[in-house]
């Protein structure tokens, strides 16, 4: 009400006043942003007062720097300059610009008692720039592991060390060891396995790594429902791809004859409804393995049909000779493949539509007559 | 107390009865299913929706409605569980069906089951009701207990009933039936299961949607089949024969109005029955309408 009272001119210059003020805003902050954009470090340019790596590397080329831990452990304080520059951050980053907290000299104290203290505090640094993956670390289940209370639990660093940082994507190969640090066992299986074997020895580009199925920085658990589940899927992202099943030989048929056969129908209903429950029907992984996959003509597999007894045992342990043959091995069924099955198949094509037309039929008859009679 | 079998007497010729005035026919019924059938027939119903309803999620689970339907009874667990319960319930209602039908024969000493046995004349009948509806004979052929038609949807249903209960046990007990069979037998059974299903459900619908509702000489809905009796009128057009039969050999109850019951299922079928007749002239038509399944 009170602004009703105001001259009117006021109103008017003050409206064009912001209107200007907005426009200036926008067009000056256009303009920063591509100045930004040829210099990718808005980080140093932050820190006017940043040491320079030549003042750091005084004291942390010297290969015997060290620092003790309040837990008798000593951690090295060294850094080959020459390793960090050939790492993918070598032509981005100095020293400072992640070790903030580091600019004077002497240093602050650290509030760190062991060296796993002192590593899980520094890899911090990583999220400043890495935000997004940082935050996906958090929903992943090594995040978990180390919220249970175990602190060796993979952060950043771990997988993509601190100082001579690569592109893990740029090495299927490196993927696959860098998870063998801790997985050694798997690593083990996967690298005899069909997919490993491949991969290390002609370095494939098509078998899967790792991450392929695990995922990369928000891991889930393998163990739960959900992933048993959607793995099925996962496996069909390359074995339902027909060009590339053509390119090694292999049916890409596969999940369909699956879904179509009694325990893929199961674990599509699983999919389908909104309470997860744990598939005790099995999925690919339970017959073909897991990590030590092999090919289905391997002696060893689990599938092929010397070895496919046992394997139907796992789940239907009083069953015989004859069982293992209920599973059409995810072929359609045919006159050479399932005889009886397709039989029946075809007898019900050719049996319904007659039933139904020809009781249609009739009743179509009967009206007609029932109608003329009138 | 109740009209028996002993209260069934000659006490009018077959001629007589073809003398009765139009409105005793109105009155009149006759008994053709007893309490047997017609509890067959409701459990069949029962179990049947409750397959269906539990079984079609199963067969279409990419449809949403499907999904839906399988989500809100409870996931695929609940559901094959209902499933498995209901066709427990149908496998019953067939053997219930199979000894009621071998007592009837075997021990009671009556023919009329073996009537549903297909013969030459059923042929003939479907060939002469082709034509009739074509036009091209005026009348359509007399039938007798069954016709042909419900031959068919009976030994339909039969060897549907077969199929569903064996197919499902197969597909059920997969580890005990191998031990016998070769192990296809799994997969066909599955496909059979799932292919009679849909004739079924198809054939099913299409024959009560037509012949129990639609039809003009029905409609809106037969009752036949819960009350175990149809009107006699009726009978003696689409079962000519049998009505004959019925009116010559005597299987004629005269119900008066303050006598016993008149009589459900629980009489012996087939018979029919002349509710009032002879007190037609005291007793009022609301009086004893049958109402009641005795």
């Amino acid at each position: 009400m009170r602004s009703a009272s105001w001259p009117r001119w006021l109103l008017v210059w003050l409206a064009m006043g912001s209107l200007v003020l907005a426009v200036l805003l926008v067009l000056v902050r256009g303009g920063l942003a591509s100045a930004g954009q040829t210099s990718e470090a808005p980080v140093s340019a932050q820190a006017p007062a940043a040491m320079s790596d030549d003042e750091c590397l005084r004291c942390h080329s010297d290969p015997d720097a060290s620092l003790s831990l309040p837990s008798g452990e000593t951690i090295s304080l060294y850094s080959d300059p020459a390793v960090f520059r050939r790492s993918v951050h070598g032509d981005k980053l100095n020293c400072a610009d992640c070790h903030v907290r580091n600019q004077t000299v002497p240093h602050p104290s650290l509030n760190v008692v062991t060296a796993r203290d002192f590593h899980r505090a520094e890899y911090e640094l990583c999220k400043r720039c890495h935000f997004e993956n940082y935050t996906r670390t958090l929903d992943s289940m090594h995040f978990d592991v180390v919220a249970a209370g175990n602190p060796f639990a993979p952060v950043c660093t771990d997988c993509h060390t601190a100082h001579s940082v690569t592109r893990l994507t740029e090495s299927r190969v490196q993927i696959a060891k860098t998870c063998s640090q801790c997985h050694s066992t798997i690593y083990n299986d996967y690298v005899q396995s069909v997919h490993g074997s491949a991969l290390q020895s002609e370095g494939n580009p098509d078998v899967p790594v790792c991450t392929t199925c695990h995922g990369v920085h928000n891991i889930q658990s393998a163990t739960t429902a959900t992933f048993r589940l959607a793995s099925v899927d996962m496996c069909a992202q390359c074995h339902a791809n027909k060009e590339l099943m053509d390119k090694y030989g292999i049916s890409s048929n596969v999940l369909k004859t699956y879904l179509n056969d009694f325990h893929g129908k199961t674990v599509g209903f699983y999919q389908k409804q909104s309470s997860q429950v744990w598939a005790e029907t099995p999925v690919c992984f339970d017959c073909h393995g897991v990590h030590n996959i092999t090919r289905v003509d391997d002696p060893n597999s689990p599938v092929i049909k010397e070895n496919l007894l046992p394997t139907c045992r796992q789940c239907h342990a009083d069953a015989g000779a004859n069982f293992p043959s209920a599973w059409l091995s995810h072929y359609e069924p045919s006159l050479q493949k399932a005889p009886i099955v397709f039989f029946v198949k075809e007898y019900y094509r050719f049996l319904i539509p007659l039933m139904i037309m020809g009781l249609i039929m009739h009743i179509s008859l009967d009206l007609w007559r029932l109608a003329r009679n009138r | 107390m109740q009209a028996t079998r002993e209260a069934v007497s000659p006490t009018l010729s077959a001629e007589a009865i073809a003398a009765l005035p139009d409105e005793a026919l109105e009155e009149a019924y006759v008994v053709r299913f007893d309490a047997h059938q017609r509890i067959q027939h409701m459990l069949m119903i029962g179990s049947f929706l409750a397959l269906v309803v539990t079984g079609f999620p199963q067969k279409f689970p990419s449809i949403e409605v499907c999904q839906w339907l399988m989500d809100a009874m409870g996931g695929i667990q609940t559901v094959r569980l209902v499933h498995r319960v209901a066709g427990g319930i149908l496998i019953f209602d067939g053997i219930y069906h199979m000894a009621y039908v071998s007592f009837t024969v075997l021990v009671l000493q009556r023919t009329g089951p073996l009537q549903m046995i297909p013969n030459v004349k059923d042929v003939k009948d479907a060939v002469r009701t082709v034509q009739y509806f074509l036009g091209m004979s005026l009348q359509p052929p007399k039938h007798s207990r069954f016709t042909y038609l419900e031959k068919f949807d009976y030994w339909a249903v039969f060897w549907g009933m077969v199929v569903m209960g064996g197919s499902g046990l197969i597909i059920l007990f997969p580890v005990l039936v191998t031990r016998l069979l070769p192990g296809q037998i799994i997969m066909a059974a599955f496909r059979a299961h799932s292919d009679e299903a849909l004739l079924a459900v198809t054939w099913i619908s299409v024959v009560h949607l037509f012949y129990v509702h639609l039809a003009p000489r029905v409609f809106p809905f037969n009752p036949s089949m819960f009350s175990g009796r149809v009107p006699a009128r009726r009978y003696r057009e689409e079962h000519p024969l049998e009505y004959a039969q019925l009116v010559e050999s005597g299987k004629v109850l005269m119900v008066p109005a303050d006598g016993p019951t008149p009589p459900g299922p629980a009489v012996n079928p087939p018979v029919v029955v002349f509710p009032d007749y002879l007190q037609a002239s005291t007793a009022s038509a609301d009086g004893e309408e049958p109402d009641s399944d005795a």
